[in-house]
């Protein structure tokens, strides 16, 4: 897929993907990276940022295997950003399929 | 790559941010690494797969460094934020000096005239209140300066509009403070997720 176009859904893949559950760093990138294939370093530095701009609050959880994890949790905040996103996003493909091909079913 | 040298080299390169949130970057990427190996990873195949550690140091760095900024708004912490950004890329030599330099010399210009104006206008009132004493030396067109009205109404309306003017380069600067802010921002968040 497109670089710039992976950049840019980025956080509305990480705000979807905790609005279901609460996750620790490996399972967002895993998720995210089982669909998209993205450089997964990059994933940090962007929870790190929402996190600073108050989207999720995290918390540590004792893990049975191995130290305890650090888990992210959605915000009120967060939950209202994604909403917006996902808006401009549906908004935004419908817009592309109109030109690209408007006719066609997507899954 | 093993995960030791990834841990180094992302630390190494972190330097200059606070300890505190160095710590707490480097334990995101040690859990990564203790899943992945849980997983059945090897810690080659997650390293790789993380990407470039001097790359990602710096895109953390950049960040902190607007964000201080923001918190304190000194002119050496907007510079330190500027040249962080620039570290992201060749691309930004275009995109982030240039603009910025033109920035400052439009302010630096705008500031220059002003003190000008305000200089200009002291310097008509020495004149004026000298001439008396050195006659026939006068600079200023002699209707001005023979007519103590008109001489001290130049001086004064060139410091005030000299006073005036540098409170609108005061502003510019700070609007140009936070714009710098505002663009930088953008800027990491479009090139630096690679």
């Amino acid at each position: 897929m497109n670089i710039q176009f992976k950049k840019g859904v980025l956080e509305l893949l990480v705000l979807s993907i905790l609005k279901k559950r609460d996750c620790y760093g490996y399972e967002l990138v895993n998720e995210i990276s089982k669909n998209i294939s993205i450089s997964e370093g990059t994933i940090y530095p962007l929870l790190r940022r929402l996190t600073k701009d108050g989207y999720f609050e995290t918390y540590l959880k004792e893990s049975k295997e191995g130290p305890p994890r650090k888990y992210y949790r959605l915000t009120k905040q967060g939950d209202s950003t994604r909403i917006d996103l996902e808006s401009e996003w549906y908004d935004f493909i419908k817009k592309v399929n109109n030109i690209v091909g408007g006719d066609k079913t997507y899954e | 790559m093993n995960e030791k040298r990834f841990l180094q080299f992302l630390e190494k390169e972190l330097s200059g941010i606070p300890q505190e949130e160095k710590k707490d970057i480097l334990f995101d990427y040690r859990e990564h690494f203790t899943m992945g190996k849980a997983d059945g990873k090897s810690e080659e195949e997650i390293a790789k797969a993380l990407g470039n550690p001097t790359a990602l140091a710096r895109k953390y760095k950049a960040e902190y460094y607007v964000e201080n900024a923001e918190r304190n708004r000194t002119a050496g912490n907007l510079f330190r934020a500027v040249l962080a950004t620039l570290g992201l890329g060749f691309f930004n030599l275009v995109f982030v000096l240039g603009p910025f330099i033109g920035l400052l010399a439009i302010i630096f210009a705008l500031f220059a005239v002003s003190a000008a104006a305000v200089i200009s206008g002291i310097a008509v009132f020495t004149e004026a209140a000298s001439l008396p004493f050195f006659f026939g030396n006068a600079h200023l067109p002699a209707f001005v300066a023979e007519n103590t009205a008109a001489s001290a109404f130049l001086s004064v309306g060139l410091v005030s509009l000299g006073c005036l003017m540098l409170i609108a380069v005061g502003y510019v600067s700070v609007w140009v403070f936070r714009i710098t802010l505002k663009y930088l921002k953008l800027n990491i968040n479009i090139i630096a997720r690679r």
